[in-house]
């Protein structure tokens, strides 16, 4: 039940508290957390280990990956296009940069900056085959996918590069209170992009985008440019997470296999998060949410002793319930 | 806003001969297909002997059957990413139920087809009763079903070419030429379903639910199941090319799929489909399994290893998929 300011004020107080927890409650995010905190009592039944400081860590370490890349997949959803090369990019990201330092003997931040610059290469090619074009993002994507983790590949000839100097795991083995510099990253990156589409004008541009490109057109909003940017972010945070992966690897190699099915984790938590396929709707905090949950899930299945052949058709499942609930909540809205 | 007005199906007569040449939508396929041959076996003579057509018609025969079907459903406008996934499933539920609990050939093959028409239903009722885009729909069940596959095995694989006698007699050459015959079976099927789309009802139904489907509902086309039936087939289709994978293979493996979703994809898009629905040519897409196989055929021979092969597929997936945007926004008027 929506309610106009001044009608609101008018309710009574214990009305007003009552809506206010109906609202909580009624949030995507609470539903998540919730159901976070029964399946961790459901695997911590199983075996005690699931609550160990030591496994925490290690799920929250993990899950800093895919959520990095969530935040880039968020602003591009809600601008109403999707990403399926972020894997891909992850694992040329690490190899390129680990090529670099390697064979050509470049200085680390020189080879990062290279790396950061093919991946804004791949997510410019996403958005000219998408926006430009025409094509359907989930056919671009996976084509890219598909070409992005060949070249990948083909640099390396599917071995790791390595010994890369001591100097590339600096990042990853640093440990502030503990956790890993890339989970306190997708922390703070997360906070900006909440921030963003909450009280700027770029996030009103986003949900406009995503919500009615006409009407977004109409009024002045240049929607091609919205999606080449949020392209970009998002490949740009996929071949960042792919060198914080390296940087955490132990011998630090650059491995074409970083990111492998990565893609499926992050896009399955973001619209668990609340994120729509159709575009228009989603938060930052739902979204590190949905991929932490799905880290949850994964780490649990193999904590609670459970076949770990059953996590990607768990996670296919997953996908399939979080995309049913998405299109009924759709329907819902649209009347 | 002003009416569409569609062309009068004569227009097309009385444009000059050179026009309506140029205006076959298989033509292009078809001179790509000529190109990439004489490139290939030019660049190298192994290409065009015929012990090396023979084996391409056999391994070409695999994708040809999933492209096959997957022309018919992008004509009815709706489309299947787990093609892939549900030919790892039928060849995992196969080479299950005849390693470890016995059952005979037929046996198994019928019940891995019977969880293919399992997907397709599954496919029918998320896109068609939740009203997700098939996009989505196929792209959840294709993660799903894999992962069942790589469930069913427990990452194993079984070696299962002495259990299928009969299956492999469908890959054995047959007297025409030495094609195998289940090359000659899925030529038939490719004439068989493009006479059919061109004369029988088959070809307006199709087109008019993937064209405009609240038309099709007032001329009492009963859309939900033809899409039904689509996806079923499809699915049938997959199923059965992995069991034959699997047949010419002789092992078991839940990977039996990986990758196809593209090459299906781009083969049924270079043969003239459309990812918008509504057209598309079933002879097409036989021209275009040829020259998929010509091309990759051209990669091994070329020594391009299958890491890199990636590459091209992607680029051929791309560019086909803007062939199509193109396409389409050049006929709008």
């Amino acid at each position: 039940m929506e309610l106009t300011y001044n009608e609101r004020d008018k309710v009574p107080g214990s009305r007003r508290l009552a809506s206010s927890v109906r609202s909580i409650l009624g949030r995507q995010e609470t539903g998540i957390i919730l159901l976070c905190v029964i399946l961790t009592a459901f695997f911590y039944s199983r075996n005690p280990a699931m609550l160990a400081p030591t496994t925490v860590v290690s799920i929250l370490r993990t899950m800093a990956f895919p959520a990095l890349i969530g935040m880039g997949m968020v602003q591009l959803m809600i601008a109403g296009e999707i990403d399926l090369s972020t894997g891909a990019m992850m694992s040329l990201g690490a190899v390129f940069a680990a090529k670099l330092i390697r064979d050509a003997g470049i200085p680390i931040p020189a080879a990062v900056a290279c790396s950061l610059g093919a991946a804004i290469l791949v997510g410019l090619t996403n958005a000219f085959f998408t926006v430009k074009v025409g094509v359907p993002a989930v056919i671009t994507t996976i084509g890219t996918m598909f070409i992005v983790r060949g070249i990948s590949y083909s640099f390396t000839n599917g071995l790791p590069i390595y010994p890369l100097p001591a100097e590339v795991g600096i990042i990853g083995t640093w440990r502030p209170l503990g956790f890993s510099f890339t989970f306190f990253l997708a922390l703070g990156v997360m906070i900006v992009v909440q921030i963003l589409l909450i009280w700027t004008r770029w996030g009103s541009a986003l949900f406009a985008t995503g919500g009615n490109k006409l009407a977004a057109q109409v009024c002045g909003i240049n929607t091609d440019r919205v999606k080449t940017i949020c392209f970009v972010v998002t490949s740009l945070l996929a071949g960042m997470a792919g060198m914080l992966t390296m940087s955490q690897l132990p011998l630090t190699p650059g491995d074409p296999i970083i990111g492998k099915n990565l893609e499926l984790h992050i896009l399955v938590g973001v619209i668990i998060g609340g994120v729509s396929f159709y575009g228009g709707r989603g938060s930052a905090v739902g979204a590190f949410v949905g991929v932490f949950f799905i880290q949850l899930v994964r780490s649990g299945l193999v904590i609670g002793r459970f076949d770990s052949f059953l996590q990607t058709p768990a996670l296919g499942f997953l996908l399939l319930l979080a995309a049913i609930f998405d299109v009924l909540r759709h329907r819902r809205d649209e009347g | 806003m002003t009416t569409k007005q569609a062309t009068p199906p004569e227009a097309s007569y009385r444009q000059p001969f050179y026009k309506r040449v140029l205006g076959v939508t298989e033509l292009g396929v078809f001179a790509a297909v000529a190109v990439f041959f004489v490139a290939f076996t030019l660049a190298d003579k192994s290409m065009a002997n015929p012990a090396n057509l023979a084996r391409m018609a056999l391994q070409g025969s695999f994708l040809g059957l999933a492209a096959f079907a997957m022309s018919f459903l992008m004509i009815a406008g709706e489309i299947d990413l787990s093609s892939g996934g549900t030919a790892g499933l039928s060849a995992a539920v196969a080479g299950v139920l005849m390693m470890n609990f016995g059952w005979p050939e037929w046996a198994s093959c019928t019940a891995a087809l019977a969880a293919a028409v399992l997907v397709g239903l599954l496919n029918a009722f998320i896109t068609l009763k939740v009203h997700m885009p098939s996009f989505f729909a196929t792209l959840g069940t294709s993660f799903l079903v894999s992962g069942l596959a790589i469930w069913i095995l427990k990452g194993a694989w079984f070696y299962v070419a002495d259990q299928i006698p009969a299956l492999l007699k469908v890959l054995n050459p047959s007297p025409l030429f030495a094609l195998p015959w289940i090359f000659i079976a899925l030529l038939m099927a490719y004439l068989v379903g493009d006479f059919l789309m061109r004369t029988s009802r088959l070809g307006p139904t199709l087109m008019a639910v993937g064209g405009n489907r609240r038309a099709a509902e007032i001329v009492g086309i009963n859309v939900p199941l033809v899409k039904t039936l689509c996806f079923v087939f499809v699915s049938v289709c997959c199923g059965l090319a992995g069991i034959l994978v699997m047949a010419y293979s002789g092992t078991t493996d839940a990977s039996i799929g990986d990758g196809w979703l593209l090459w299906v994809i781009a083969i049924a898009i270079i043969g003239g489909g459309s990812l918008q629905g509504g057209t598309g040519s079933i002879i097409g897409a036989f021209f275009g399994t040829v020259l998929i196989q010509i091309i990759r055929m051209g990669l091994l021979n070329a020594n391009v290893q299958t890491n890199a092969q990636g590459i091209v597929i992607g680029v051929i997936l791309i560019v086909a998929a803007s062939l199509d945007v193109l396409r389409r926004k050049s006929i709008q008027y």
